[in-house]
């Protein structure tokens, strides 16, 4: 049975908790959708299983990104991989089903402990879970938002939105044509008449 | 005893400017109105002098009215429009084409161009369907299964000449014109997002192929043609089952062509019924995408001009002056229309 904790941290003090990290969190995100968006694959996969390679991008983005990074520690005591921020929150990567900002996932024990601010880690004594999400547009071809959001069960207690670092519009898509073997253009003069033009 | 004077490119000429006879007379300074119509009939021979103003007006070299030669609008043109266009904007533009078309023509004198493939004539008269013509042309230019990589290619590779052309409008996204002993010539408004540039192409594609007199239904027919031509019924129908949003966005990258397209097309095919096609196009409606489309696609470069000229400058040495005199053009507008310093090579066609 799942027991309500009595508080978790204010939107104000999670702000100032992850204002250093933000731009790094959120960079994990939008870098694991454009690895994403540039894997070739041979066939055309699943929602499900896209969401699973940008989450497995994300956590090597993380890894890469945000260890070592101080105030932060990277966990995964608990079978998936956690960031311990400030040892006040406790982040992890989640894709947003829509614009209510909720996640899907099998119903596991660890889930519903980190959905009603139940789960613990070795060494935090009270931890507020937090989930750093993408949600994607209406044509899943890019991310339409990154936030961080708290929950407790049911309920959306607050939401920080992280913008791209470097936001640079619409990319198209597809590739612009490949050299192709072209039409043969040659002039249509003869070696002498090309002769007696340079000699004149 | 002087060259001949073609009247028929006085006329060409004033239109292509812009221009009433009597603001040709006017800025001729020394011609009236009433003879610019006799020398526009061919009743009566301007005399070196007058040619001379008159080309300065027109701002024209004197040996371009020396040529001989079919103008196309009497022969084969076609144009695709989005909204109605004034008659005179549309002759101006017509006439710019046609003169483009000459300078271009001219170009490739001295040059050899070798295409793979060539361009059937496929009379709509004589066939089943657009659609039964669009699978010929794509058999007859050994297209391989699936989406069209590059309509470009497919055009030039049969001889055919695609130009950028700025009409200084986005009423009119393209024109087309074949004069018989010549290539069909496409010109292209660059201010086109990819997919509808493609689109557009093989519209007037069809024209080209189908077209040699006009028909009733000629628009609708284009348009079918260049529906079947970029997306075959047989190969896009099973990929168009389930469609989505997220399915539309990958089918544009796929196919190159808009997803309000694969929408109608889906539609044509009987997969969506007329509610679900409504539906969809509500949706596009209400994010703004009606009108612009997200993921666009990448602008097709023509390149068989750029080669042409590649050969006038390396095999034939020749540079821009002597380029813009052999198509009878000023050099100033030589190299804005087909020598821009930077970037496309784009045909300037407003006075």
């Amino acid at each position: 049975m799942l027991v309500a904790v009595a508080s978790v941290i204010s939107q104000e003090r999670a702000e100032e908790i992850l204002a250093p990290h933000l731009d790094a969190v959120g960079s994990c995100l939008f870098n694991a959708w454009d690895h994403w968006r540039t894997t070739e694959l041979p066939l055309s996969v699943s929602a499900r299983a896209r969401a699973n390679l940008v989450y497995d991008f994300a956590v090597g983005e993380a890894r890469s990104i945000l260890e070592g990074r101080e105030g932060l520690v990277l966990t995964d005591e608990r079978g998936f991989l956690a960031v311990n921020v400030e040892e006040k929150l406790l982040l992890r990567f989640k894709k947003y089903r829509g614009k209510g900002l909720a996640t899907s996932g099998i119903s596991t024990l660890q889930k519903r402990l980190f959905d009603h601010q139940q789960l613990s880690i070795a060494g935090m004594e009270q931890v507020t879970g937090i989930i750093a999400g993408y949600e994607l547009d209406e044509f899943q071809r890019d991310i339409r938002r990154v936030a961080i959001t708290c929950r407790m069960g049911a309920s959306l207690i607050w939401t920080i939105e992280v913008s791209r670092p470097d936001a640079s519009g619409v990319v198209p898509i597809g590739t612009p044509d490949q050299p192709r073997p072209k039409t043969e253009v040659r002039s249509a003069r003869s070696k002498e008449e090309e002769s007696a033009q340079e000699g004149s | 005893m002087s060259p001949e004077v073609n009247p028929d490119l006085i006329e060409l000429a004033r239109e292509s400017r812009g221009m009433t006879q009597s603001a040709l007379a006017e800025a001729t300074g020394s011609i009236s109105q009433p003879l610019i119509s006799k020398i526009e009939h061919g009743t009566h021979t301007p005399s070196p002098e007058r040619l001379e103003a008159i080309a300065a007006a027109l701002k024209y070299p004197p040996e371009f009215f020396h040529q001989s030669g079919r103008i196309g609008w009497t022969v084969c043109l076609h144009h695709r429009k989005r909204q109605s266009m004034p008659v005179t904007r549309l002759k101006m533009i017509h006439a710019q084409v046609n003169i483009a078309r000459m300078q271009v023509m001219r170009l490739m004198r001295g040059i050899e161009i070798d295409s793979p493939l060539t361009f059937p004539r496929m009379d709509i008269a004589e066939y089943e369907s657009p659609e039964q013509i669009a699978r010929l042309a794509r058999g007859h230019w050994r297209l391989p299964i699936g989406p069209v990589r590059s309509v470009i290619a497919a055009i030039e590779d049969a001889g055919g000449v695609v130009l950028r052309g700025d009409f200084d409008t986005t009423r009119l996204d393209a024109i087309s014109i074949w004069v018989p002993g010549g290539p069909p010539f496409f010109f292209m408004n660059p201010g086109m997002p990819g997919d509808r540039w493609r689109w557009s192409l093989a519209h007037e594609m069809g024209h080209a192929l189908m077209h040699t007199q006009p028909t009733a239904d000629q628009e609708a027919e284009a348009d079918r043609f260049a529906s079947e031509f970029l997306m075959p019924a047989d190969e896009i129908h099973s990929e168009l089952v389930r469609l989505t949003m997220p399915r539309l966005a990958e089918l544009k990258e796929r196919w190159k062509v808009s997803m309000q397209a694969l929408i109608r097309r889906a539609y044509q095919l009987e997969v969506i019924t007329q509610r679900q096609q409504r539906s969809f196009f509500m949706r596009f409606s209400q994010m703004g995408y009606r009108k612009q489309e997200p993921f666009p696609i990448p602008q097709e470069e023509p390149q068989l001009l750029q080669s042409i000229l590649e050969v006038h400058q390396t095999k034939h040495g020749y540079d821009a002056a002597e380029l813009a005199r052999s198509a009878f053009m000023s050099e100033e507008e030589f190299r804005t229309a087909y020598m821009p310093a930077a970037g496309k090579s784009r045909l300037r066609l407003v006075s």
